[in-house]
């Protein structure tokens, strides 16, 4: 080995309207610097997904630099604030696990030429000094779901770095970007009819039933926070919370969120639906109960059918439609 | 899509600017040995004709299906590269540019890393060409029709210089006359001509245009589609007078019996009756029956008769219309000025200054109308309390601007027409006194500087000091005034009492009433102060950031006339330069949905700064206007299941693209 500094390979994301063209201005003005960075250029830092940061660590990149135009300088008004948001976001996780102090972001204007060399010397020097990142292998490929793209390479990441610790840690919400989240359930007021778990575009909620007791579950992972579930519960049971846990969200488990009371046949034994949802509906249809012939015994649906059957089959009997 | 197979990589050498740094033999050389590249070379000047050439012969020769030049920026020759491509019938969309110059030869030493990072950097964009897609240019038609929204000044103007060039304009106003709040003005800086007199004639041409049609009493309640190709649905609200039939004769205005109603167009300076037309030189010159004050809207008689109805009665024409319900219409554009101009900020906020509580402390268009000669006082300046004539004003600048417990912001234009006041009050009362508290004066502008000295030469007196309080000493010795004005004169430092009959508040402008709901319903943006706010603060200072919509007057920020109406100018120079072409042609790099990813979650949405982005109410997926995407990109990065994505900068392109960059360097053989 030579005792010259590391030369790290440092990603550096640009938007075309004022970093880029800072690192333009940079070029004409024949400012040097050194060679260890390539630009990648989008039209708004706003494009930045999170997961192409994560993509360049997983490949080897000893630093990643988010770069836009200055606050109110966005071109589109507001891309460079998004890009923040999201930056800071992933910076926190990445911390914990173990990646500190190589993700950046950093307001250039167009006319920031000096301080595009300057961002870079400093930075190529500080990460020269900092070593390699301790990440060398890259995923194979990547799941073509988004949400699993992210969680897969977040995991990757987890699993390769030494000092990281996932337990106990989560982002306060409200620097939580968008779509991540969790739906939070009333288990007070959830009758546990299970609209969430059907209507969950992600198939994110679980129901199970077993044991006299309907568990609902959810992975936190899965939540895009799109809350359909929190507009198609019936009960005003749930809300969607901007919500990230790290251990959650990495260890893909189901969450128990809810465990209801299940009623079960008189006839069968088998589990019905929750005490609590066949409540709800008897108080809704009580208005309608003239037209709804009144059942005290709980009946499973096979079970129910075959009582009202035979019920048809007398009440012919009665009339002589059948002998 | 299967990726091409067929890639041309054309390494320039600048001159010496990229071949003295970078070895670009090695350059064409790596490139050769990658997957899909069928060719490369090298050459000293691609973007001159004989380099353009060797790319378009070459795209024919060996049937290239994208190409990538390694040169400099692309924001210098893509274009010169694309249209070569072109015209070798490649589409432009697959051409790619290697900066290898800015951010390569010129910021680093020549040697093995320079070359090494020209050749990543080529890489790179070889992995986008070889995932870019085909692209054409999106074309929309151009319907020639303008929206004109407010009926100021600004609005006129715009309207008018669209409908000279041959375009239909409807322009909609709030109230029931254009004019705005010029027509209340009664004589305007530098040059003291009356505001009437130049602001009529434009409310006449604009009236009798035959290609504009004025929509008073209305609002617009939605706006529907993308630029060009508006529909915009303009509801207006019952008039209970049929304007085809009325002929304006009056008759009406005469025989109403309701009184006294404090009129609005004269700020409860003077008073109208419940029929009414706001002023006498109003445009159309229609009355309009207030249904709040009208007897016939009041309760019924025992009987269950209606009371009155004398105006219907002696209408000769039978317009008054006591059923008329009003009306939504929807008309097609394919621009819209927003010119929804200014209100001034409530005095009954600024209770130091008696705002609000004491009748003589009025604000700045009280005045004018006081002022006005065709005005409620016919031009002469009396107390509100109790008519006496006026013998002293005390003038406070500044009042509710500059001032963060109200508005942060210069209201620009009170400097100037608080000294065209104090002037005009010399005028009429020679030997009266005008007193004037400010806290910095700002008379920029031509013939401006000029103007406050001449205000100054006439005997009004300028104290410089921000106003303290207005007091009421109701036990003022005769002949004085009976509102006492305090402030702390920091030029003197001294306190500065004086005894005045009359208070003028130069209250901030602010955006008009109801703005931020209708930005909302528009989707056009708004700056934390609610004005409308621009695309570029320099570069595209009348158009909106949501394409299509044009900003023109103080709904934009405080500005006065001239300034007012240059920009009503630009505004419509805009709309012509749009509707100048049947069709419109924009960026095809814009984002997408892939529709069976999509949940319709909403998040895009939020990111999408033109409001491009749509959730379609029948499919529950999102749609993209194409119009008004700008292809920014921050909505795919929101989207957490992958379905929001760029055309030409998709998610597979840049993880690809990262691939390449950060690819270890290959041993050279």
């Amino acid at each position: 080995m030579t005792d010259r500094l590391y030369e790290p390979r440092i990603v550096v994301f640009a938007c075309n309207w004022c970093s880029y063209t800072a690192a333009d201005l940079a070029g004409t003005t024949r400012l040097k610097m050194p060679a260890c960075f390539t630009v990648v250029r989008v039209m708004c830092s706003g494009r930045v997904d999170p997961l192409y940061i994560l993509q360049a660590f997983a490949l080897g990149a000893d630093a990643v630099l988010v770069t836009g135009c200055h606050p109110g300088d966005c071109h589109y008004t507001s891309g460079n604030l998004h890009a923040r948001r999201r930056v800071d976001f992933l910076k926190q996780i990445l911390d914990r696990l173990g990646l500190t102090d190589r993700l950046e972001m950093h307001y250039v204007s167009a006319a920031e030429a000096t301080r595009f060399q300057q961002l870079l010397t400093t930075s190529a020097e500080r990460i020269a000094r900092l070593g390699p990142s301790p990440l060398r292998a890259s995923l194979a490929a990547l799941p073509p779901h988004k949400r699993d793209a992210f969680r897969a390479m977040l995991q990757h990441l987890a699993a390769q770095l030494p000092g990281g610790r996932t337990d106990g840690f989560t982002i306060p919400e409200e620097m939580v970007t968008e779509g991540f989240g969790e739906p939070e359930y009333d288990r007070e007021r959830c009758i546990g009819c299970g609209a969430c778990a059907a209507s969950c575009p992600e198939h994110n909620i679980e129901l199970t039933d077993g044991d006299g007791t309907r568990t609902i579950s959810q992975f936190h992972s899965r939540c895009v926070r799109c809350s359909t579930c929190e507009q198609v519960c019936p009960v005003e049971a749930l809300r969607v919370v901007a919500r990230f846990d790290l251990a959650a969200f990495l260890s893909d488990e189901r969450r128990p969120a809810v465990e209801l009371e299940l009623a079960t046949c008189a006839r069968c034994g088998k589990p019905v639906a929750p005490v609590r949802q066949l409540d709800h509906l008897k108080q809704t249809i009580e208005e309608i109960e003239e037209i709804v012939p009144r059942r005290d015994a709980v009946l499973c649906a096979a079970c129910h059918r075959q009582a009202h059957a035979a019920e048809m089959r007398q009440h012919m009997k009665t009339v002589n439609l059948v002998s | 899509m299967t990726p091409p197979a067929r890639i041309g990589v054309f390494v320039c050498h600048c001159g010496h600017n990229i071949a003295a740094t970078v070895d670009v033999e090695q350059v064409v050389a790596a490139a050769r040995r990658w997957e899909s590249v069928v060719y490369a070379d090298h050459y000293t000047y691609m973007c001159s004709d004989p380099g353009q050439r060797l790319i378009r012969d070459t795209i024919t020769e060996h049937a290239l299906d994208a190409v990538v030049v390694a040169s400099c920026s692309p924001r210098l020759h893509e274009k010169t590269f694309r249209r070569a491509a072109h015209a070798a019938g490649l589409n432009p969309y697959r051409v790619e540019m290697a900066n290898i110059r800015e951010h390569c030869s010129w910021i680093h030493n020549a040697g093995e890393q320079a070359t090494a990072k020209a050749v990543r950097i080529t890489r790179t964009m070889v992995e986008k060409a070889r995932l870019d897609r085909p692209l054409d240019d999106l074309v929309f038609d151009v319907t020639p029709a303008a929206v004109v929204i407010g009926a100021g000044i600004a609005g006129i103007q715009a309207a008018l210089d669209i409908a000279d060039a041959g375009h239909q304009v409807y322009l909609v106003e709030r109230s029931p006359s254009i004019g705005g709040n010029m027509a209340r003005l009664s004589e305007t800086f530098p040059t003291l001509d009356c505001a009437q007199c130049t602001l009529t004639p434009k409310m006449v041409e604009a009236g009798q245009h035959p290609k504009i049609e004025i929509i008073t009493c209305a609002e617009v309640e939605s706006i529907d589609g993308y630029v060009g190709n508006f529909a915009v649905r303009i509801k207006r609200r019952p008039r209970y007078v049929d304007w085809d039939l009325c002929t304006g004769c009056g008759d009406c205005l005469e025989k109403c019996p309701v009184k006294n109603i404090p009129s609005e167009f004269d700020v409860g300076i003077g008073t109208r009756k419940a029929i009414y037309t706001p002023f006498p030189q109003a445009v159309p010159n229609k009355p309009t029956i207030d249904p709040e004050t009208c007897i016939w809207f009041g309760p019924p008689t025992r009987s269950g008769k209606k009371r009155c109805g004398v105006c219907a009665k002696i209408c000769p024409t039978g317009a008054v219309r006591f059923d008329d319900t009003g009306e939504v219409r929807e008309v097609e554009a394919g621009a819209v000025v927003v010119a929804t101009g200014y209100r001034l900020y409530d005095k009954a906020r600024l209770p130091e200054y008696g705002g609000g509580r004491y009748p003589d402390v009025i604000d700045s268009l009280q005045l004018e109308r006081m002022l006005s000669a065709s005005g409620p006082t016919a031009g002469e300046l009396r107390r509100p309390s109790d008519g006496a004539p006026v013998r002293s004003v005390a003038f406070i600048q500044c009042a509710g601007s500059r001032d963060v417990n109200h508005n942060p912001y210069c209201s620009k234009v009170c400097c100037m027409y608080t000294a065209k006041h104090a002037l005009l009050f010399k005028h009429k009362v020679p030997e009266g006194k005008a007193y004037v508290f400010y806290i910095d004066l700002r008379h920029a502008g031509r013939d401006y500087e000029e103007f406050l000295v001449r205000a100054q030469d006439a005997g009004v007196v300028y104290i410089r000091g921000k106003g303290a309080s207005v007091a009421h000493d109701p036990d003022a010795a005769r002949g004085r005034g009976q509102l006492v004005v305090t402030a702390a004169n920091t030029l003197t430092q001294r306190l500065a009492e004086v005894q005045v009959d009359l208070v003028v508040l130069a209250t901030a402008m602010q955006p008009a009433e109801g703005v931020q709901e209708l930005a909302s319903r528009l989707k056009i943006g708004l700056t934390p102060d609610g004005f409308l706010s621009e695309a570029h603060i320099k570069l595209r200072p009348v158009e909106s950031m949501t394409a299509g919509f044009f900003l023109a007057g103080a709904g934009h920020g405080p500005r006065d006339i001239p300034e007012t109406v240059a920009q009503a100018g630009a505004a419509a120079s805009k709309v012509l330069m749009l509707f100048s072409h049947d069709q419109i042609y924009s960026d095809p790099t814009i984002a997408t949905v892939e529709d069976q990813d999509c949940i319709g979650c909403g998040h895009c949405l939020e990111a999408c700064p033109t409001q491009a982005r749509v959730i379609d109410e029948g499919t529950g997926k999102v749609r993209v206007t194409e119009a008004l995407c700008l292809g920014c990109g921050a909505c795919a990065p929101a989207c957490p299941t992958g379905a929001a994505d760029m055309l030409n900068f998709s998610d597979e392109q840049l993880l690809t693209m990262l691939r390449a960059a950060l690819e270890p360097p290959e041993a050279t053989p």
